[in-house]
């Protein structure tokens, strides 16, 4: 499919949810069986038939540390690896789909500490064995992206003095590819599992989605998803969608609420991105379920008043709770498990964008606890491992 | 519509290779060797001493490099001038995320060592990279600024406060307007919004230092407040997930805390309210267009001023001493023992004066070499830690290289000087006529 740049501009369709396809979510226990197909393989050091495995890293002053924990008891952890970085500058990561391999950017101890020192680009077992530096002047903070076979990472090189910014692909045995290069910012977004790469374009004139397909055709106004700024993106497992968020403003009232992406439209046909909901409330981090089956956004109180709670989308119906309200701020979801019985999430104690205050990781589960993963707020959910 | 194939787009590039001009080698930066510097108390009492003196311009006022310029304030096409005054809690906050307040690298608290230099020419506690890449005097030695940079505490602090106010008067003609409600007053410290962002730099989107509170690259979404306190105090710690500003204002807010005290009261500055329209509309994407002028916001509120009192001048006094030059000896002579080897000497220089002497070396000949060419000499007032060597004299060591010598030898100079005291010391280097003899004179101590 190839389609025309005058012909993908996004018509917002406000006061209507579409797609329901992508929103629907149901808490119903039976379906909380959903299959990732971005995190199914068996890794060396989840146990088959125990609970998945939360990895995730860890910030500190000087090294930042992998671990692995079981999610029906987070406190039961396992270091996996430590990496020494710059004083104060942690890694990007992130996990390979087959959950095998953990790909990240870090700026070694003695490099100047500043967010844009060249970093190094490595590589390593999940277990954290076997690293290999795989390629220099990385971007420190964009994380680096994993083609859905495992078997390359794409990662972000800029240039202050000129300006320019690539995504380079770096196989394993650490040959670079340049996929794209340009002026505006770029980040990358994700690989679909028919292998093609998505990427988002900033520039003064919004945010535009890009592609390079499996043959190698590029468009890179391949969607124009917004005037503003987006982040927050994912793409659904099928890779058939795109889940954001995106900048609204109703009257004096500035939010981000999450959308969905088709990207499957016929050829020559107008994308359309849907909102997940029409209110004027901030939505956070729209994940995708496992099975790919909706997504499970966060959401302030619209009312302002009681504890906002993190909720799923049903369309056409009122929203289904997951959790219980937390004592107090409100939640944002970061990462399902494979087997969709744990949910990883990130707790905010304030009551605001502006506000949010401290926050800690936790999982929870099905029963609707949640336990804290560390006593840092400096976590990283990279994925999981087992539970599929 | 672009067609290419991978294949042919390949550009195989050798992990070793870098098409990055992002860096540069601390050794193409202003010094050739690194120079010494003093590293006051762990408890920065010192370093934030300076900082208040610097905030209120009484480290060197009227002086182009270490005086603040008068701060421009009120709308955009009716700027007026007012008394420069930078906001304390700035200074220290901006110094610690540079540099963790320290002037030197790796060496004790209140003491001398090598001054901190980092890859990219930032040097001393506020990371002063402009003006500090390549040596700016005559002859290709550095100026009287570039010493004061990189070797006192305290110059190195007020070179930083001038850039920051400098920042700030880069509004409007290239900057953003923070404070329109508020007439752009400068004694609001969160009117310092933009001119802390530029400190840092103003790239562009999706930049590493983009800065700007809404880009994705800063990641994840609501960002947890940053925190220069403990790692387990529920804030963020991780440098590269936040835009500079709010480093900075979640540093005021959540100081360093030093062998169980903190550096500073806390200080909780407020940022734009990305949820209100006011600041979130000109902080839209489309608004960030050189020169930037669709991006002025009203005071993030509440606002906030900085109670801390004006230093007395004394203060003044006391932190920048009265330094006096005292190179002792005025004459050696150097042989070395063969065409191949160096002969090297080394040569103390004190402070007979108060305070800290900075000073710097310039050789007449080529085939003399001084290292470290510059550095500082502490007066019996400035603080020397218990349970170290406290180490009050400079020193520099001169090598002569033995090829370059000319033929029959050779006689040159060294000039040391202060830029503090303009005193110029002129130490005569004979250079013994034979180079198979023994290598010149004792050490030239101290009497």
């Amino acid at each position: 499919m190839v389609l025309a740049a005058s012909a993908v501009r996004i018509i917002k369709r406000a006061g209507k949810v579409a797609f329901a396809a992508a929103v629907i979510i149901t808490f119903a226990g039976a379906l909380w069986t959903g299959i990732d197909a971005h995190v199914r393989g068996e890794s060396g050091f989840a146990k088959a038939g125990g609970p998945p495995l939360l990895v995730y890293s860890e910030f500190g002053s000087d090294s930042d540390t992998i671990w692995s924990a079981r999610a029906d008891d987070p406190s039961q952890r396992t270091r996996l690896a430590t990496i020494a970085h710059a004083p104060e500058y942690g890694i990007s990561a992130s996990l390979s789909p087959d959950g095998k391999r953990i790909a990240y950017t870090v700026l070694l101890p003695d490099a100047a500490p500043a967010i844009d020192s060249p970093a190094d680009l490595w590589v390593m077992d999940a277990d954290g064995n076997n690293r290999k530096h795989l390629a220099s002047d990385a971007d420190l903070p964009v994380a680096p992206v994993w083609s859905s076979d495992s078997a390359t990472v794409v990662f972000r090189r800029s240039d202050s003095a000129t300006g320019r910014f690539q995504l380079i692909a770096a196989t394993m045995s650490g040959a670079e590819t340049t996929l794209y290069d340009s002026t505006d910012g770029l980040l990358p977004v994700g690989f679909t599992p028919a292998g093609a790469f998505f990427f988002l374009r900033l520039s003064p004139k919004g945010s535009d989605l890009g592609v390079i397909r499996p043959d190698g055709a590029v468009d890179d106004a391949f969607a124009h998803l917004s005037d503003d700024f987006v982040r927050d993106w994912h793409l659904s497992p099928d890779g058939t969608q795109l889940s954001y968020l995106a900048a609204r403003t109703v009257g004096e009232t500035t939010s981000y609420g999450a959308e969905v992406l088709d990207l499957q439209a016929a050829p020559g046909a107008t994308l359309t991105a849907s909102a997940v909901s029409t209110r004027a409330v901030d939505e956070f981090s729209p994940i995708w379920r496992p099975d790919g089956s909706g997504v499970t956004i966060g959401r302030l109180n619209a009312q302002a008043t009681g504890a906002p709670v993190l909720q799923i989308v049903a369309p056409g119906g009122p929203p289904l709770r997951l959790l219980a309200a937390p004592s107090q701020g409100f939640d944002v979801p970061l990462s399902w498990s494979p087997d969709a019985a744990y949910l990883a999430l990130r707790s905010y104690e304030g009551s605001s964008v502006t506000d949010p205050g401290r926050s800690w990781v936790a999982v929870a589960g099905a029963d609707g606890t949640r336990r804290t993963v560390s006593p840092s707020s400096d976590v990283d959910v990279l994925g999981w491992a087992g539970g599929g | 519509m672009k067609r290419i194939t991978l294949l042919a787009l390949v550009a195989v590039i050798a992990i070793s290779a870098s098409t990055s001009g992002k860096t540069q080698r601390a050794d193409a930066c202003a010094f050739a060797v690194t120079p010494t510097a003093y590293e006051g108390p762990k408890d920065r009492s010192l370093d934030l001493a300076a900082m208040d003196l610097a905030a209120f311009n009484l480290i060197a006022p009227g002086n182009t490099n270490f005086g603040l310029p008068r701060l421009e304030k009120g709308p955009r096409q009716v700027r007026v001038s007012v008394e420069p005054v930078v906001p304390p809690i700035l200074l220290k906050s901006i110094g610690w995320i540079e540099s963790s307040i320290d002037q030197t690298r790796n060496s004790p608290f209140g003491g001398i060592g090598p001054a901190l230099i980092s890859s990219d020419c930032g040097h001393g506690i506020m990371q002063i990279t402009s003006g500090m890449t390549v040596p700016l005097g005559t002859g290709g030695n550095v100026t009287p600024e570039q010493l004061l940079v990189a070797t006192h505490y305290a110059y190195n602090i007020a070179r930083g406060a001038t850039m920051l106010a400098g920042k700030w008067n880069d509004a409007p003609a290239s900057r953003p307007i923070a404070g329109t409600d508020t007439d752009g007053d400068p004694s609001i410290v969160e009117n310092w919004y933009f001119a802390v962002w530029s400190y840092n730099g103003f790239g562009g989107p999706g930049a590493n230092r983009s800065n700007h509170p809404l880009d994705p690259i800063y990641a994840p979404w609501p960002r947890t407040p940053y925190s220069c306190g403990p790692t387990t105090d529920g804030f963020g710690h991780d440098r590269g997930k936040y835009p500079y500003q709010e480093l900075v204002w979640g540093c005021a807010g959540h100081p360093p805390v030093v062998d169980g005290k903190a550096l500073w009261q806390p200080f909780e500055l407020t940022l734009p309210d990305l949820a209100d329209a006011r600041w979130s509309g000109p902080l839209q994407l489309a608004n960030w267009l050189a020169p930037y002028n669709k991006m002025d916001i009203p005071s993030p509120s509440p606002s906030h001023k900085d109670p801390t009192q004006r230093p007395s001048a004394s203060a003044a006094s006391a932190v920048l001493g009265s330094p006096k030059l005292d190179v002792y000896t005025s004459e050696i002579s150097l042989s070395p023992s063969d065409k191949k080897t160096p002969a090297s000497q080394d040569i103390e220089l004190g402070n007979d004066g108060t305070g800290i002497l900075v000073w710097g070396a310039v050789s007449s000949a080529s085939w003399l070499t001084i290292s470290p060419s510059a550095g500082v000499a502490l007066g019996p007032d400035v603080t020397c830690s218990a349970g170290t060597s406290c180490v009050r004299d400079g020193k520099l060591t001169l090598t002569v290289n033995p090829a370059k010598i000319p033929k029959g030898g050779g006689q040159a100079t060294v000039t040391i000087s202060s830029p503090q005291t303009s005193e110029k010391k002129v130490l005569s280097v004979n250079l013994n006529g034979s180079t198979t003899g023994n290598t010149g004179v004792p050490g030239v101590t101290r009497n």
